[in-house]
């Protein structure tokens, strides 16, 4: 394998521009979360088990059981967390709350996704 | 290179790149938590550097990803490896149209690195959603990757690398 990179500059500049657009995509299919009523969107393998809408007011904790285990999740101020769980890294509780359009927390030993939507 | 020499090389890579995954399983992950930024990448990218055939470097990833799998256990076995196939295809693939330095073949693997773990993470939890960590996930693997790749060149360009490497076999004296 060549050591510099006198190969081909273009190649190279124009292969490093395309992957950063390529992560970059994702971004131009969300937009404004501004003034948009939101919801807390829960899924278990893919299937929507709740839907919690995020109004300011609402404060309440419910518990999802899973095939594969439980979380304890969280709604307060307008934000979603999972609380506890029994999955062995607790990734999930420690990826904190979210309240965006397009934030998600997921839970993948539990096969479990929190996702912020707008309402319709 | 003989096959004596070639053996110790691939247990010394895979022991180095278990200690890397080690060290790195300390670090949290400054996106997706859970996700590894891939450095032990810098091994794979190594002996794609050392090893003249491709299939040699393969077998070092193959026993790395494994071992490490037998240490992690479980889950993130599925993702590392789906991680590490995709990086390494695309990087053997870049390597052989011998247009791109080794800086550059290890950026597009760390990036690739990501995203493998991301399709594979979104195929288990049957959702799309996950995709909007790839913008942090996809720049950082990129960023990873690159640093590995200096990494690396400087090691194959340095001069007491290049002097271990051509010490001749014993047979031949
Ligand atoms: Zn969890």
């Amino acid at each position: 394998m060549p050591l510099s990179n006198r190969k081909s500059k273009i190649a190279s500049l124009l292969l490093l521009a395309a992957l950063a657009l390529l992560a970059l995509a994702p971004l131009f299919f969300t937009d404004g979360t501004e003034g948009k009523t939101r919801e807390a969107v829960v899924t278990v393998d893919g299937k929507i088990i709740r839907r919690v809408p995020l109004a300011r007011e609402r404060d309440e904790i419910f518990t999802v059981s899973t095939p594969y285990g439980e979380n304890r999740i969280a709604v307060s101020g307008g934000s979603i967390r999972v609380e506890g769980a029994d999955c062995p890294a607790k990734i999930c509780a420690k990826s904190g709350a979210i309240s965006q359009i397009g934030e998600v927390i997921a839970c993948l030993p539990h096969k479990l996704l929190i996702e912020i939507k707008e309402i319709k | 290179m003989n096959n004596t020499r070639k053996l110790v090389f691939m247990g010394l890579l895979v022991a180095a790149a278990l200690a890397l995954s080690f060290v790195e399983s300390f670090l949290p992950s400054p996106v997706l938590p859970g996700a590894k930024l891939g450095f032990a990448n810098l091994v794979t990218v190594a002996a794609l550097c050392i090893f003249p055939r491709t299939r040699d470097a393969a077998l070092v990833l193959v026993a790395r990803v494994l071992l490490g799998g037998v240490f992690a256990g479980g889950a993130s076995f599925l993702y590392s490896a789906a991680g590490a196939a995709l990086s390494f295809g695309v990087m053997a693939f870049l390597e052989r149209t011998g247009r791109f330095g080794i800086v550059v073949v290890s950026a597009a693997g760390g990036f690739f690195h990501n995203f493998g773990q991301l399709a594979m993470a979104s195929a288990v939890i049957s959702s799309r959603a996950l995709w909007s960590y790839l913008p942090a996930l996809g720049l950082a693997g990129l960023a990873a990757g690159l640093l590995v790749g200096i990494v690396v060149k400087g090691w194959m360009e340095s001069a007491a690398w290049k002097h271990f490497i051509r010490i001749p076999d014993p047979e031949f004296k």
